[in-house]
């Protein structure tokens, strides 16, 4: 096999995280988190149950399909190639591009209404200071 | 960028799967290489003419393209 660069770069990373496992534990961590969070604020065991087995059902369907789906590779954090990380690229750019204009617009209905907007603010604060530290960052190591 | 992949592989009789297993990569960024869609990393384009034998200049050809240019 010729390999190229990136595949041996990926191929070192899934050393260090392992194979799809690692997500389902990611997603029945976030899932506890949810429904821990939920059970505070309802005090109902069964929906906090349901916020696991969402977010743990999700990330185990793509576990289990992203051997077979580059679709559902790029989605598992995973691409299979060079093409692939750049689909993920694009695509995380676009739903960076909207959460930046749905907080802003949030912002600003938020505010003409008179609620409360530090919500919106925090995101699209969180937002701006991450794209201004990527632009940063990537200008040094790119 | 014009290339020639599509022609090389199929002088070989390789499927797009053959010559996507041998270089690492899936089926559909062999095809997305031979329609234009995608433009490979340098890496890839120097795999793809080391696998068929050619300078990287003979798969890929430069369609007059300034670089630079806004």
């Amino acid at each position: 096999m010729t390999g190229t660069n990136w595949e041996r770069d990926e191929m070192a990373s899934k050393g260090v995280f392992g194979s799809g496992w690692w997500l389902v534990l990611v997603g029945l961590a976030v899932g506890g988190v949810l429904g821990l969070a939920d059970l505070a604020a309802n005090g109902s065991p069964g929906r906090a149950l349901i916020d696991v087995a969402i977010v743990g059902g999700y990330t185990l369907v793509l576990a289990l399909l992203q051997s077979r789906s580059e679709t559902a590779g790029v989605l598992a954090g995973s691409p299979v190639d060079e093409r692939w990380a750049a689909i993920n690229l694009h695509a995380l750019a676009t739903a960076g591009l909207v959460a930046a204009m749905v907080s802003l617009g949030g912002l600003v209905l938020a505010e003409a209404t008179g609620r409360d907007w530090s919500g919106f603010a925090i995101v699209a604060g969180a937002i701006g200071i991450a794209y201004i530290g990527g632009v940063v960052w990537y200008r040094w190591r790119l | 960028m014009q290339n020639d992949v599509r022609k090389l592989r199929e002088d070989r009789s390789l499927s797009q799967g053959d010559l996507a297993r041998h270089l690492g990569v899936s089926r559909q960024t062999i095809n997305a290489i031979e329609t234009g869609r995608y433009l490979p990393s340098l890496p890839l384009a120097m795999a793809i003419g080391r696998y068929f034998g050619r300078a990287i200049e003979e798969v890929f050809r430069d369609d007059g393209h300034e670089l630079g240019a806004r």
